[in-house]
């Protein structure tokens, strides 16, 4: 049995997998970037509509899993800004409600188009300290195998239960084992690391490269938005 | 005479805890090339034996000798150890510390300083040899028990040890991966590494090893040829062990000897004869 995180699973098999991060940050984090300067109306909807267009066909993500990600984050932004429409008024919360979701939306396209490791790597090359992106490295593995430990419980859990609502003193016992076992895995990983010699953690150049037909794209497409922006600007003031 | 083989035990002995010894007085010779199968129920003392062997833990008394010189435990020494001795862990995720596979596998030779461009050949190579090379940009933690296996001992392979020490390999295994892996050790040990592995099955260790080292209570009970180690049944029970089925069918029907020792050799064995209905 091998189980995983479903984020992760989803950021290291869809099309953009082989991009480069490079790439995929400039399209994410430009929009990201024009989503919390543009007017909210209508441009963060344009933002949103982008962002989910380049995941959903882009990276040929399942539509239920971006939902299913991108939902309890606009549940967030909702529940705060129901108190802003009392304080600030309708107008005020639905602009902040608008870009929280386009902003939302960018994120999502980047955490579910980059691995973790991708993102560790491109760190390494933009010289933050190797100590740091080594340590960052280690707990990603260290959270993926205790991420494979809790489903593999929970599966043992729901299996003795068959189908039942786990009592509280079932899961409080569930969760003491996970941690002792966390604790025996990361003992056992200190000595597998200790096997291997490690004492930094040299990696390879990733593959991918940057695509200068795509960077064009993306920055084409940040400054039509940009453009049609400053262009209507009588219409939908700043 | 200089003494060269790869590594040797000399009364090594280790204790978890004061009293409770989990290896005593264990003496091993390995020569290159050697395929040897340490067999033993649970708590025999055969995957510490490996760790001792490996470096990972300090012997209690005794010495661990490579090449014929008394393995040092100093920071280069214990470099070199880990160049000469790979281990592969019975469960092949404690040792996997890259998120990907070529990642993972190419982490040896770059730790080593070899050249990126060549690092990359290196594991090329090493993952075409464990017929892998498919899950190269795979990340490691979404592969079945056998791949990560696989991996874990591309990671091992592509540093080319002299000695290479096995934890249960075959366990968790397919009969097909249990056929590759045989297939890849014999090409190994026919190159010169010595191998070590330690078992609880005894039909792969009667198929496989050229000798047998039967563990009890951190002790060696019995060490020799796999056909007349494991014909001992007497001794084997003792150590809570079976003899393997192809060595028990073939005493049980009677034949000249040797004995088969894989299932192709006792068709051939039984044919002449119809001494089986096969």
């Amino acid at each position: 049995m091998h189980v995983h995180a479903p984020l992760d699973h989803i950021a290291f098999s869809n099309a953009w997998r082989t991009r480069s991060p490079i790439d995929k940050m400039t399209f994410g984090g430009g929009l990201l970037l024009l989503a919390s300067v543009l007017p909210a109306m209508p441009w963060s909807a344009a933002i949103f509509a982008a962002a989910a267009t380049a995941t959903l066909a882009g990276a040929r993500i399942p539509v239920r899993a971006w939902g299913r990600f991108l939902a309890p984050q606009i549940g967030f932004l909702s529940a705060a800004a129901l108190p802003l429409i009392l304080g600030a008024g309708w107008e005020r919360a639905a602009a902040v409600w608008m870009r929280g979701v386009a902003a939302a939306a960018c994120m999502t396209l980047l955490a579910m188009t980059t691995p973790v490791p991708d993102l560790l790597l491109a760190a390494r090359r933009a010289r933050v300290p190797a100590v740091l992106v080594e340590l960052a490295f280690l707990v990603y593995r260290l959270i993926v195998s205790i991420w494979e430990l809790f489903e593999r419980l929970r599966l043992g859990l729901d299996l003795r239960l068959r189908g039942g609502k786990p009592s509280l003193h079932a899961a409080s016992l569930s969760a003491g084992n996970l941690l002792t076992r966390s604790i025996q895995k990361a003992r056992r990983v200190e000595r597998g690391a200790s096997l291997r010699g490690l004492e930094g953690f040299p990696m390879l150049t990733p593959r991918a490269r940057t695509s200068r037909a795509f960077l064009v794209s993306a920055v084409a497409l940040q400054a039509s938005l940009l453009a049609a922006a400053i262009l209507f600007r009588s219409r939908f003031p700043w | 005479m200089v003494n060269r083989l790869p590594i040797e035990a000399r009364g090594v002995s280790y204790a978890y805890a004061p009293g409770h010894w989990a290896v005593r007085n264990v003496d091993l010779d390995v020569p290159a090339g050697a395929r040897i199968a340490l067999l033993g129920a649970n708590g025999a003392g055969k995957s510490t034996l490996l760790l001792l062997l490996s470096g990972a833990e300090h012997v209690c008394h005794g010495e661990i000798l490579l090449h014929g010189s008394s393995a040092e435990r100093s920071r280069e020494g214990l470099r070199r150890w880990r160049r000469e001795v790979g281990l592969l862990l019975q469960d092949p995720e404690d040792q996997l510390l890259a998120p990907t596979v070529e990642q993972d596998v190419a982490f040896g030779p770059l730790r080593g300083g070899v050249e990126e461009p060549r690092a990359r050949q290196l594991v090329e190579r090493a993952l075409a040899d464990m017929a892998i090379p498919h899950l190269a940009t795979r990340p490691v933690h979404e592969l079945s028990l056998g791949e990560k296996k696989r991996v874990a001992l591309a990671g091992l392979l592509v540093q080319a040890p002299a000695v290479l020490l096995l934890d249960e390999p075959a366990a968790g295994l397919d009969p097909g991966g249990v056929r590759a892996l045989r297939e890849m050790l014999d090409t190994l040990a026919r190159a010169g590494t010595a191998i070590i592995m330690a078992t609880h099955d005894v039909d792969f260790a009667y198929e496989w090893a050229s000798e047998v080292c039967v563990l009890f209570q951190g002790g060696i009970l019995a060490r020799g040829e796999p056909a007349e180690i494991l014909a001992d049944r007497e001794m084997l029970t003792h150590a809570s062990l079976e003899p393997p089925l192809l060595l028990e069918a073939a005493l049980a029907v009677g034949g000249p000897s040797p004995f088969p020792r894989s299932r192709p050799e006792f068709r051939e064995w039984a044919r002449p004869t119809r001494r089986i209905a096969l």
